[in-house]
């Protein structure tokens, strides 16, 4: 049988930082959630049992940060239902206003968080950093998302030109 | 927790600058830039674009929109799979159908017409069907033997159907169908056209949903209106339950594809809709 749930939970981060959150706060994250009921591996299982910090290997101390500003301000939503998912939660692009001005940080953070989101199995805010992005691919053409994003070109001019070939029926009609 | 980087860590304003640091979008993983690329919505036509785009920015990314751009183009429509590299996708069936399926059919992607099995499925209200003209434009040298199933085929269905229409409102006796099916048939420069045609008039006659109007495996919600060389108002009045749902349509199709000989013949036409939808159609017509 799980133990009861703390009021606060510690999160130490990859340099070994140690959080402490809000249990309402902290199970925004699936991950925690299952870890503070005892779903977790059994490594973790008593995790939520003691005092001992939740180990967070894969995120860092500035992105935990940033990630712990999202849940504080979404601790009281509703749960997405599982159906919910793939269907409903895809059908736009807009995010709230709160959320937008949240996300805007430089790539480096943007992409840290969504990383941080998948780890942390916060599909809210991975949909926030997913749209965020899918917004700043639309509308742009490749070289504009090459210096967007800092990507080389890794194409040979005929394997480009194959491509475009392939694909122009997705071009402009 | 350590407050002490919050102002440091809060960088809310910053402008999304490119970076060279450890993490950038190839740092990602295959799954979260499907689910990027699963996250830009919009009109399909936009939607293409931006996929293709991103196929066309770098070889990573490549690998995971083209899939992803082609799988968009499901092919489920004929059942016909095509060959992309070593992976079977399906065509999508879109606006701009008729360069898509010609570009898929004249590079050989779209193999032969007999593989064709016509259980016509539904892409979507952007999305278009291919006519037998298609067909024959880009498999001729199959379409003679297809078509030939195809009315075979019909015909049984056709027999079925005039049994089935005893009981419909329209077509009070066989012999009032008969003369409408003569009608839509005569005169169509292709007879096959004109099956077609009564076909779709049979599913709208009887207001089929998609499930039950698969008899072709065509769905009634999406009918290409602009195909049909006549559909009576009468007909509109079973295909839209409300007017929610005719407006829905006027503002999804654009007006090449609506039907290019709506007429309201008489006042019976519009029964079946209130009088503000009637009003509507009247000036739409």
């Amino acid at each position: 049988m799980a133990a009861a749930a703390p009021a606060k939970v510690k999160l130490s981060t990859s340099e070994g930082e140690e959080f402490e959150v809000e249990n309402d706060v902290a199970v925004r994250s699936v991950l925690i959630k299952n870890m503070l009921e005892g779903k977790s591996p059994s490594v973790l299982r008593h995790v939520g049992e003691s005092d001992q910090a939740i180990p967070l290997p894969n995120v860092s101390a500035n992105v935990l940060k940033k990630v712990l500003e999202w849940c504080e301000h979404h601790k009281k939503d509703p749960e997405p239902l599982a159906e919910d998912q793939d269907d409903t939660r895809r059908k736009t692009t807009e995010i709230s206003d709160w959320d937008a001005k949240f996300i805007q940080v430089d790539q480096e953070m943007l992409f840290e968080i969504i990383l941080a989101a998948n780890y942390l199995d916060i599909k809210p805010l991975l949909d926030v950093g997913c749209k965020t992005v899918a917004n700043m691919i639309k509308g742009k053409q490749p070289e504009e998302i090459r210096k967007l994003f800092n990507i080389v070109n890794d194409f040979t001019p005929e394997e480009e030109a194959q491509i475009k070939k392939e694909n122009e029926w997705a071009e402009d009609r | 927790m350590n407050r002490g980087q919050s102002n440091q860590l809060l960088r809310s304003g910053t402008s999304r600058t490119a970076v060279s640091g450890r993490t950038n979008l190839l740092s990602l993983p295959d799954e979260l830039l499907h689910s990027i690329l699963s996250e830009i919505n919009g009109h399909e036509v936009l939607r293409m674009r931006a996929l293709r785009s991103v196929a066309l920015v770098c070889r990573r990314l490549q690998a995971v929109a083209l899939p992803f751009l082609w799988d968009r183009v499901r092919l489920d429509f004929f059942g016909l799979p095509v060959t992309y590299g070593s992976e079977e996708y399906h065509l999508v069936v879109a606006p701009w159908s008729d360069e898509l399926l010609g570009n898929i059919c004249d590079s050989g992607r779209a193999r032969h017409v007999r593989e064709l099995h016509l259980s016509l499925q539904t892409f979507g209200s952007e999305e278009y069907e291919p006519t037998f003209e298609h067909f024959r434009r880009w498999f001729p040298d199959d379409y003679d033997e297809l078509w030939e199933e195809l009315r075979a085929d019909h015909l049984c269905k056709l027999e079925d159907m005039v049994r089935n229409l005893r009981d419909s409102s329209m077509y009070p006796t066989e012999g009032d169908f008969h003369s409408d099916l003569r009608e839509l048939c005569s005169g169509d420069a292709c007879f096959e056209q004109g099956m077609y045609d009564a076909w779709v008039e049979y599913f709208a006659i009887h207001n089929l949903n998609e499930t039950d109007g698969r008899v072709l495996g065509y769905p009634l919600s999406y009918i290409p209106f602009g195909d049909l060389p006549a559909l009576r108002l009468i007909d509109l009045g079973h295909l839209f339950a409300d007017r929610d749902e005719f407006e829905q349509y006027c503002r999804v199709w654009p007006k090449a594809l609506r039907p290019r000989d709506l007429t309201i013949r008489t006042s019976m036409d519009l029964q079946h809709f209130d009088s503000e939808t009637a009003s509507a159609l009247r000036t739409w017509a």
